[in-house]
């Protein structure tokens, strides 16, 4: 009798086996892989707690679009959903977005945030974006951060024939940035942390749509004692700025030898920085940058196995590489007055002393102690071979 | 009728040695990294790490050595040699409180973080009662089965804590380490404080040296579990301030949680590597639960001399359940894990210390 009572408990308790409060079918999860973020239209909200109002787009995968090859019935159904919402806080976007969608959005794969210029340029709402995005528990924090020049939703909506989702197609080309020395590397929100809470500028890199086409040459500046966006850098004065950061993967340059082009193939570049803060006012900097490469391509008939041409191209590309890297910190310097190059990181790790009584408020803002410093730049490079042929005509 | 007879109600040295981090690996190390960059600039934190892990090592020993000099006496058998009564009575009392205060901490914050992270629409109350179950049904076994499974837990523990470290090497940047001891004496003393506190928990070595066959070989086991402690701690602090930097550090929860959101490994197994992480963490809270609770049940059962095992459970884990539904919200909580740190100093280090004074001058016990 009693082992029959036994088994009536145990089955019993397998009741309670099926509760789950948190049970959500996959199917019904809204993936949201890109969240866009423009200034929306003002006086619309209810219960408008602070002065901006923000759009939020936000792209869902529709995962029957995804599936492609053989199936002829899911062809033609696109493989996302923009939503848009205006609200002042992000979160209520989210929370009103579930009316509008028969999946609830879930943002454990969301890819990368979209912030505009304008929206980056207004004082304190770039910080205020972010938050959600760090204090959430769904976010990630390899989420990559882009600010777009123009609205960022159109970006959302740009459709390409290679991937099925912008979002996947965009993310492609940031992943491209190593290839291309004009990009810079991506940011992570949780490098982006970093710099918002220690208050030093940082950059972010920049997308736009440009005559129908990506276009994500360039970075946007933005200054560390307000997190607010200065402007844009265009994507020369990024080259340089990889190089001064060590963050050069790989690129070429070019340059004239005898009036005739030589291509420089870098395959390997790194840079060191040294700072001398005997004098707070002439702060020096001297950075050495080493490049490693080939020759890519060469117009004139050189013997690269000669060494004095070998030394000669060497000395243009050394050339080259300086007035590229010295165009950026004239830049930053001059124009900007700010130092995206993160140079008082060094300043701070050098001489904690001096940072924090002096320079901790008047680095790159008050008195601009970045501006005033000298900047030196050297460049070494070494040509480690000429490619598959020597000459390319007999002599 | 019994089916199974379990064996010897006795341990070694290795069970000793894995106790001690298995009990003290637990909530602390979650946010260790931001009390101390909140304290300390850049990485000084290591050095109130080590100066507070040092500390923490040698009442460790003090305790040990304490419980190995009366071999086969539980701490309450060898006590009354020492004080008087009343004094043993008001003893009992306090080691009773703290370690169910102790337990209901453990549970409700585990509880908390389940629900932050893994549960959003669970109630806490339910997390909290599913938990205790779990921690009270291994405290109704054998003693000597806590700490077997210690042995069991730990590796996986120390395992899935140093991958996340390993697994953030790509994001390690080590100039957020430097400059090197800019902190003020304040700042290291503060430090101390917090990674003292959140390496508490060698108390249990007066419960459960008790069961070993050879207590001589106890301080030098407990210690070279403290010294485990350390190693780990000092590992996920340099890699949240490599990581993150002491900036962003300080302003985080749980900094070493973050840790685990902050990976991601191409090919999506390891995306979300965090939920591996609370799988496992909860292991290792629920060894410190379930020691607490067994701590609770020894120290409760040793003023009611009559009190059967079974009943003392029964009648500690509703009374724990309601501490630890007490705290409102995340404040409190916090400021019940202090309440812990401090009368865990009383716990760990004043009365030990005297106790082992006492022995000591009036000879009593094996030298």
């Amino acid at each position: 009798m009693n082992k029959w009572v036994n088994a009536l408990c145990l089955l019993l308790l397998s009741i309670l086996l099926t509760g789950c409060w948190d049970r959500v079918e996959i199917e019904e999860r809204g993936f949201t892989v890109g969240v866009a973020i423009d200034i929306g239209e003002d006086g619309k909200v209810e219960e408008q707690k602070t002065s901006h109002v923000y759009k939020g787009t936000y792209q869902l995968v529709i995962p029957g679009g995804l599936s492609q090859g053989s199936g002829t019935s899911s062809g033609n159904l696109p493989a996302f959903q923009n939503l848009s919402l205006s609200n002042d806080s992000l979160f209520q976007q989210i929370r009103y977005l579930a009316q509008r969608t028969s999946r609830s959005l879930f943002f454990e794969h969301l890819k990368m945030i979209i912030i505009s210029e304008e929206v980056a340029k207004t004082p304190g709402a770039f910080a205020n974006i972010m938050d959600i995005f760090r204090r959430d528990h769904e976010m990630r924090r390899g989420v990559k951060i882009l600010i777009a020049k123009g609205e960022a939703s159109d970006i959302l909506q740009y459709n390409t024939k290679t991937e099925p989702l912008p979002v996947m197609f965009i993310e492609s080309i940031v992943g491209n940035a190593p290839k291309n020395p004009l990009m810079l590397q991506e940011v992570r929100i949780g490098t982006v942390h970093k710099f918002l809470v220690s208050k030093d500028s940082f950059i972010v890199p920049k997308i736009e749509i440009k005559d129908g086409k990506i276009d994500v040459e360039g970075a946007a500046v933005i200054k560390g004692r307000d997190n607010t966006m200065a402007d844009f850098i265009s994507g020369p004065v990024t080259e340089g700025l990889n190089f001064i950061k060590g963050d050069y993967k790989s690129g070429i340059v070019k340059a004239t030898v005898d009036d005739f082009m030589v291509v420089y193939e870098i395959k390997y570049a790194k840079s060191k920085i040294k700072v001398n803060t005997d004098d707070p006012n002439h702060i020096t900097f001297d950075i050495l940058i080493e490049t490693e490469g080939v020759i890519g391509e060469s117009f004139g008939n050189f013997n690269f196995t000669d060494k004095e041409v070998l030394r000669k191209a060497e000395q243009a590309f050394r050339e080259e590489i300086k007035k590229s890297a010295e165009r950026t910190v004239k830049t930053l310097q001059d124009d900007l007055k700010i130092d995206a190059l993160g140079l008082g990181d060094y300043v701070r790790r050098k001489d904690y002393d001096l940072w924090r009584k002096k320079l901790i408020d008047n680095w790159d803002s008050g008195e601009n102690y970045f501006v005033k410093s000298d900047i030196n730049i050297k460049v070494k490079t070494i040509i480690r071979g000429t490619g598959g042929i020597i000459q390319n005509e007999r002599d | 009728m019994r089916s199974l007879e379990y064996g010897d109600e006795e341990v070694g040295a290795k069970e000793i040695m894995f106790a001690v981090p298995s009990m003290v690996i637990g909530i602390g190390i979650l946010f260790l990294p931001r009390s101390l960059a909140n304290e300390t600039n850049f990485y000084d934190g290591a050095v109130s790490l080590l100066i507070g892990g040092f500390l923490a090592v040698f009442f460790t020993w003090v305790n040990a050595k304490l419980a190995s000099k009366f071999p086969g006496k539980p701490l309450f058998s060898f006590v009354p040699l020492l004080v008087p009564k009343p004094v043993v009575f008001v003893l009992k009392m306090i080691l009773t409180v703290h370690a169910m205060i102790l337990a209901a901490y453990e549970v409700r914050m585990i509880a908390e973080i389940a629900k932050q992270y893994l549960f959003d629409q669970t109630p806490v109350e339910v997390l909290s009662v599913l938990f205790l179950l779990v921690v009270v049904y291994a405290v109704s076994g054998s003693r000597v089965g806590i700490l077997r499974l210690n042995i069991l837990f730990l590796p996986i523990i120390y395992c899935v804590a140093l991958a996340i470290s390993f697994m953030n090497i790509a994001y390690f940047d080590y100039h957020n380490l430097f400059p090197v001891l800019t902190t003020d004496w304040n700042g290291y003393v503060a430090g101390i404080k917090q990674s003292f506190f959140s390496m508490q928990g060698f108390a249990i070595l007066l419960f459960y040296i008790a069961l070993m066959n050879k207590p001589k070989e106890a301080p030098k086991a407990a210690v070279k579990g403290m010294g485990m402690v350390i190693l780990l701690y000092l590992v996920l602090f340099t890699t949240c301030i490599g990581v993150f930097s002491n900036d962003s550090t300080s302003t985080m929860v749980f900094p070493t949680i973050e840790l685990a959101k902050e990976i991601q490994v191409p090919g999506g197994f390891f995306e979300r590597f965090e939920s591996l992480f609370f799988t496992i963490w909860i292991m290792a809270i629920f060894n410190t639960a379930a020691m607490s609770l067994d701590m609770t049940v020894i120290s409760l059962r040793s003023m009611f001399k009559k009190l059967k095992k079974k009943n003392a459970i029964i009648i500690i884990s509703p009374m724990v359940y309601l501490i630890c539904m007490y705290p409102q919200s995340f404040i409190e909580i916090m400021g019940f894990g202090k309440i812990i740190s401090y009368s865990g100093v009383l716990v760990a280090i004043i009365l030990p210390s005297i106790l082992l004074i006492i022995a000591k001058i009036r000879r009593i016990g094996e030298s």
